[in-house]
């Protein structure tokens, strides 16, 4: 029986890293946390009121979560925005918004039909405002924010967070950017709040671009100054953007162009707490813009004419604080608001004309309004009808959530049930439950949190890093990270029992723990990794360049054979001890005494693990000695030492030896016991010192393969964990259950594991374990191929083919030369101007040309027609020779006869078959070497390109 | 357990040289199977015994190999694998075997003309399958009562030597090439004809030494300076094949002369890159490389049957055969024989 005694450490490893869990196929919606935890997963069926049951993705079972922990649930958002289909635009209380038909108006209730709620009867105190829908060119261009999705933001470190679906930064400068399209004529309506002190810029449009100069304000256009504020005299950059900026403790509108710039005073802002509601109209056209209070008081206006097309929308935080609560952007038919007593119901018409009093009721027959004014009852058909201002003072709503639908519309309530993928919600001034099927949800956001005082007597302690059970003791809390996961919790004692692995997660906010799923990757991370240090070894300049003849440990051993050097010259340390440390290549760091090494593996005592036998296979690196460390090479030298040489691809180096002294030697460890290592080098077995050695590190085989298969996912594998301990050390193994704190296994390669949670800094869990230990130290050395030669390339990618010159003769005139034919007769290349010549430089003994020689021929007889000449010019051969071998090809080509090679020479052959095409004018057009499949093919393309050229009238 | 006796080993070991300085002179560090003679170690026996069994379990019933290259040349490969192993081949477990392979090997020959079919590679390596028989198979009751052609492998080696003798007279390089009457020649051919011939002669068949010196001027004729030999024709070409720098180094040892320069050049060409992995036809390579290294150069043989070994190991397939160019029966009966040199049990392996 072999068990791991943990041991408890007082220092504290790094481990850093992303973790990732096998994607689904469609993203999963998220979970978040008020604490800033999230989980990826689905909602459950659930009818308990205000708890959602979350099904997580790393989770077997759902875990249940109070609604007051909730931040928000995002689902992906869908490819293309719905728009709502529907009459009016129903504003209630709370800033809700419904989209719908109406159906009736009394006293009491305002009926109305909306998709996908169906009929609902509302309390008209709670409807604030009914606006047209259709036909009001109101199209949505943004309708939000639902929290950070979407958004993007500078500086990198996410200096924004969300809220209940807000945006919300106070760090100076955050800038958050939403590249909605703004349309020609648009209505831009935002919500800002904030705490302490407004100091912000509102941006609609592209601000300036770096590489732009700045220009100074002036030129043809005036500056017209409209408030108190002053315009400050600085450079007015190229740029679309419409800004709402706070200026002291106003706020204006300003826009700059080229040649003009205007501002205006738009309203001031409160010290402290305050918020901003406003809708502004922008006509890109004639560049005014104007602004109006949300609900219909003008506040102020600009023209900055310069019609481009602005994009997106901007919010950057000065030096203040800011909440984004609510912003939207549609289509504007261009109309401007009239200016309307808003403190009295009203009704106003498409002419322009208001009717002041209270909507008494909707003819559904005849279309009309019916309108209680001072004159009596007035009926207005209902397309005149752009606003209806119905409950002015309406009260104040706020419930637990908000649900906002792809539509655009949101709506406030209790959380009743989740059943059949659809979410039930209740709200005050609303008799019917409204029930949404998920699919139409965008996001679900929770209300603001209340103040951070737990109502969990554990939550103290959680913050301390630790949470007490059931039986009193104190569970450790860690942070369990993985794709689309981020969550605090710990774990609860359990056991394998076939559903999930035995590691079973209690997150802080769910009042359930579940198993976590065996396919999991990721870490749990019990203590954070401390910075990692700077690397002196990088900005070092100065360095002693080693020796070139270097007497040392290696070098002796090498040199034993060969001229005696001397060895005096520097002593050589010796292994400081005989503690070991034992790398896997699973990641997993054993101390241990070694004991030996042989064929089959390592030999090992171990006062942590009762293993004793490792095999090779498993293991990445052995440290021979306390101090032992790896070895400072340069870059080059390095991969100077890891390249393996094509010669070499049969009997690869399967090892580096390090010295005491830094020395690295490359061999086959054969053997090893307490005195003695020996290591072949180049198929010779040397025997060295085991003092001197100071570590050893494995090349694999196998590491040498880059896998082109992704590899592949064992779904039924056990989960495996690998304990990363302050001190450095990790164990790999399969757990099977978790018992009084404590982690309990068994390894493949150390037997029987038993970790204490306690002494844990991260847990590695499933496939992050090899993505860690692919950036451990040891396991980048790892050996690489040699480059083939460029014809070897060549040849792996589309088969064998001729290397398309790029000989210095191309383009050139072709070497003159003056040859014997075979038949007797003198052929001089000078006089063949005029006609397109191939060269074929062949001899009989090589294969290849004579595998070539009949397609060339095959080819160039098809442009006989053009007067395309093939010569073969013979190398080196005699009549005979040369005879037979067309004999045995059954060819009766032009031979030209290279006696004594000088023609070769001119043509620069270095290998053949070498095939040269030369224009009608005499010059070196193509050239190829090597024969091959593909020569046929090349030939033909040259020759057609050629003759048809030729073709061409000059 | 193999452990425990191999740690003992490295105890012992490493007493006897605990002595020596950081040094130590790398004959003491060898491992045992180094010394001619040695017992053959496990791993290669085992290796060995699962590719025999491999070709036992896939001889047909006529006695030869079908599937990938087939004939007499690749029967008599398979042939000198049983015979190497050391098994007795009249009455050991692989005795059926041996006989039915010597019987469809002898049943390929022409009657009258000797000639192994299809080509001259064929009958070279079927004529050196027969030599390496001869004498040591009982061939008394080889065949069935009544059987044509029914030749014994005295008679069937001695047609075989007359065929490659008449061959060679016809063919003015003095070697041979694929077909019987062809009047050029390659070294690969002419290899393995002159291999056949030469074991022949070594069992006691007369074979007239001019042709043995006429098929060795060709080699000499074929190889250059620095130790490469061409393929076909005059010297020249571009590539390197350690197949055939194997081959001449071969055949200029087993005719005894060793004393040629071009003898030591191609040694000297193998040793000097005992590591580098063949271009191509990777058993052909080794089959041939084993045997010329042993024969020139003991200590490089060690060395690089070290490295044989551990890729064979590796690529040896489930079912105890190796793959190779020219299918599984090839690709196995010449990894077997480059192995074989470890038990040295066939005569043409002698020193």
């Amino acid at each position: 029986m072999i068990s791991i005694r943990a041991l408890i450490g007082c220092c504290f490893l790094l481990v850093i890293g992303v973790l990732s869990l096998h994607a689904d196929t469609e993203a999963p919606a998220v979970l978040h946390f008020s604490d800033g935890d999230f989980l990826s997963g689905k909602f459950v069926d659930s009818e308990s009121p205000d708890t959602l049951r979350w099904q997580s993705t790393i989770a077997t079972n759902p875990f249940d979560v109070r609604m007051e922990n909730v931040s928000a649930v995002h689902f992906p958002a869908p490819s293309e925005q719905e728009l709502p289909d529907a009459d009016y635009c129903f504003e209630l209380s709370g800033g809700d918004r419904l989209f719908g038909d109406l159906k009736s108006i009394s006293a009491d209730l305002i009926e109305i039909e909306t998709p996908p709620l169906g009929l609902l009867h509302v309390d008209r105190n709670h409807i604030v405002r009914i606006t047209r829908q259709r036909g009001s060119a109101r199209e949505w261009v943004f309708l939000g924010p639902h929290g950070l999705a979407g958004w993007e933001q500078f500086p990198d470190e996410n200096p924004w967070r969300e809220e209940a679906g807000h945006l919300i930064t106070d760090v100076a400068g955050a800038t958050i950017r939403n590249e909605c399209k703004i349309p020609e004529k648009a209505c831009i309506e935002f919500e800002i709040s904030w705490k302490k002190k407004p100091d912000f810029i509102l941006m609609i449009g592209e601000g300036p671009k770096q590489e732009e100069k700045p220009k100074p304000v002036g030129g043809r256009g005036a500056v017209r100054v409209l408030a108190p504020v002053e315009i400050r005299t600085r450079s007015a950059p190229v740029t679309t953007e419409y800004r709402f900026e706070v200026w002291e403790k106003s706020l204006v509108i300003v826009s700059e162009r080229r040649a003009i710039a205007d501002a205006a005073y738009v309203t001031d802002l409160p010290a402290g707490e305050g918020r901003i509601h406003m809708r502004s109209y922008l006509d890109r056209q004639s560049g005014r813009l104007s602004v109006y209070t949300h609900d219909g008081k003008r506040l102020a206006q600009i023209e900055v004419p310069d019609p481009e097309e602005a994009v997106g929308i901007e919010v950057r935080n000065k030096r203040g604080d800011i909440r984004l609560e609510h912003l939207a952007v549609s289509a504007w038919d261009g109309k401007l608001p009239t200016e309307v007593a808003t403190d009295k119901p009203n009704l106003q018409k498409l002419d322009g004309s208001v009717v002041y009093g209270n909507v008494t009721g909707f003819d559904a027959e005849s279309n009309q309004f019916l309108v209680a004014g001072e004159q009596g009852e007035t009926r207005v058909n209902a397309p005149q009808m752009t606003t209806l201002l119905v409950t002015p003072e309406a009260a104040t709503y706020s419930a637990p959530l908000r649900v906002a639908l792809n539509t655009g519309a949101s709506i406030m309530g209790r959380l009743a049930a989740v059943r059949d993928d659809k979410l039930s919600l209740q709200r005050d001034g609303i008799e019917e439950p409204l029930v949404f099927p998920i699919s139409a949800v965008r996001s679900l956001l929770g209300s603001t949190p209340q103040s951070s005082a737990g109502n969990n007597s554990t939550t103290a302690a959680r913050d301390q890093g630790h949470a007490k059970n059931e039986e009193g003791d104190f569970d450790r809390v860690g942070r369990l990270e993985a794709d689309g996961v981020r969550s605090h919790g710990w774990l609860v004692d359990g056991a394998s029992d076939g559903g999930g692995s035995c590691l079973v997660w209690q997150p802080r906010q769910s009042t359930t723990s579940s198993p976590l799923v065996s396919g999991l990757s990721g870490q749990l991370v019990y203590r954070d990794p401390p910075p990692p240090r700077p690397q002196p070894t990088n900005t070092r300049t100065t360095r002693p360049a080693r020796p070139a003849a270097r007497p040392g440990v290696w070098g002796g051993v090498l040199d034993a054979f060969g001229v005696p050097k001397n060895l005096t010259a520097k002593p050589i340390p010796k292994a400081v001890s005989k503690k070991s440390l034992l790398h896997l290549r699973a990641g997993d760091n054993v101390p241990c005494e070694v004991t030996g090494v042989d064929e089959e593996g390592v030999y090992i005592k171990s006062t942590a693990v009762d293993a004793t036998f490792i095999p090779h296979a498993q293991v990445k690196a052995i440290e021979l000695s306390t101090d032992a460390k790896l070895p400072d090479l340069d870059e080059k030298k390095r991969e100077r030492l890891l390249t393996l040489p094509r010669m070499l691809r049969n009997n690869p180096p399967t090892h580096l030896l390090i010295a005491t002294n830094g020395d690295v030697l490359r061999g086959r460890l054969q053997e090893m016991n307490e005195q003695h290592v020996a290591v072949e080098i180049h198929l010779e077995t040397r025997d060295l010192q085991r003092e001197y050695v100071a570590s050893i590190i494995w090349l694999h085989g196998g590491e040498l393969e880059v896998s082109k298969d992704e590899p592949k996912v064992d779904e039924d594998a056990e989960l495996l964990v690998q304990a990363v301990r302050p001190d450095g050390i990790r164990l790999t193994f399969t757990p099977h259950s978790v018992i009084d704190n404590a982690l309990v296994g068994e390894s493949k390669t150390l037997g029987a594991c038993r970790v204490d949670l306690q002494t844990v800094d991260v847990l590695l869990l499933g496939d992050r374990i090899q993505e860690a230990a692919d950036e451990l130290e040891y396991h980048s050395w790892k050996l690489v191929h040699a480059p083939d030669p460029q014809y070897l390339q060549e040849e792996e990618s589309g088969g064998p083919g001729p290397a398309v010159s790029s000989s210095g003769l191309i383009g050139n005139e072709a070497p003159e030369f003056r040859l014997e034919l075979l038949n007797g007769k003198q052929f001089r290349l000078s006089e063949q101007k005029g006609h397109v010549v191939v060269l074929d430089f062949w001899a009989s003994w090589c294969g290849p040309c004579m595998q070539a020689m009949p397609s060339v021929d095959e080819v160039v007889r098809e442009f006989d027609a053009q007067g395309v000449q093939l010569v073969t010019v013979n190398m080196q051969e005699d009549k005979e020779t040369v005879k037979a071998a067309l004999e045995r090809l059954k060819l009766d080509s032009t031979v030209a006869l290279d006696i004594d090679g000088a023609t070769a020479e001119k043509y620069e052959v270095t290998a053949i078959p070498q095939t040269v095409i030369i224009d009608a004018e005499g010059k070196v057009s193509h050239l190829f070497v090597g024969g091959g499949s593909q020569l046929p093919e090349q030939l033909r393309d040259a020759l057609e390109e050629l003759t048809n050229e030729e073709a061409k009238p000059e | 357990m193999s452990n425990k006796n191999r740690s003992h080993r490295i105890v012992r070991h490493s007493l006897t040289y605990a002595l020596a300085l950081i040094l130590v002179s790398p004959t003491h560090a060898q491992p045992p199977t180094e010394h001619v003679g040695e017992v053959v170690p496990r791993d290669v026996r085992e290796m060995y015994d699962r590719g025999l069994q491999y070709l036992a379990k896939t001889q047909s019933e006529d006695g030869g190999w079908k599937g990938g290259q087939d004939g007499p040349g690749v029967d008599g490969m398979c042939l000198m694998a049983f015979l190497a192993s050391g098994e007795d081949p009249n009455f050991g477990i692989y005795s059926n075997n041996i006989r039915k392979a010597l019987r469809a090997i002898i049943k390929s020959q022409n009657a009258s003309t000797g000639f192994m079919t299809n080509s001259m590679y064929h009958h070279g390596f079927g004529t050196l399958a027969l030599a390496e028989a001869y004498g040591t198979v009982d061939d008394r009751n080889l065949w069935p009562p009544g059987e044509q052609n029914a030749r014994s492998i005295g008679a069937a080696l001695e047609l075989a030597v007359q065929c490659a003798v008449t061959s060679q007279k016809k063919n003015s390089f003095g070697a041979w090439r694929y077909s019987p009457d062809a009047n050029d020649a390659d070294t690969s051919v002419s290899g393995a004809v002159l291999v056949g011939l030469l074991a022949a002669r070594n069992a006691g068949i007369e074979v007239p030494d001019e042709a043995i010196d006429r098929a060795i001027g060709y080699f000499q004729s074929m190889t250059a300076d620095s130790g490469q030999v061409a393929y076909s024709g005059g010297l020249g070409g571009f590539d390197e094949s350690l197949a055939r720098i194997s081959i001449g180094c071969l055949v200029y040892s087993i005719a005894r002369r060793k004393d040629m320069p071009q003898h030591k050049a191609t040694l000297d060409y193998l040793t000097q890159r005992l590591e580098q992995p063949p271009h191509s036809y990777r058993e052909y390579t080794m089959y041939y490389e084993s045997q010329a290294l042993f024969q020139g150069d003991i200590e490089a043989w060690q060395k690089w049957n070290k490295l044989l070994i551990r890729q064979l190991k590796e690529s040896q397939q489930e079912d105890g055969s190796f793959r190779g160019d020219f299918g599984p029966t090839v690709g196995t009966s010449m990894s077997l024989l480059a192995l074989a040199l470890n038990y040295r049990f066939l005569p043409i392996y002698e020193r």
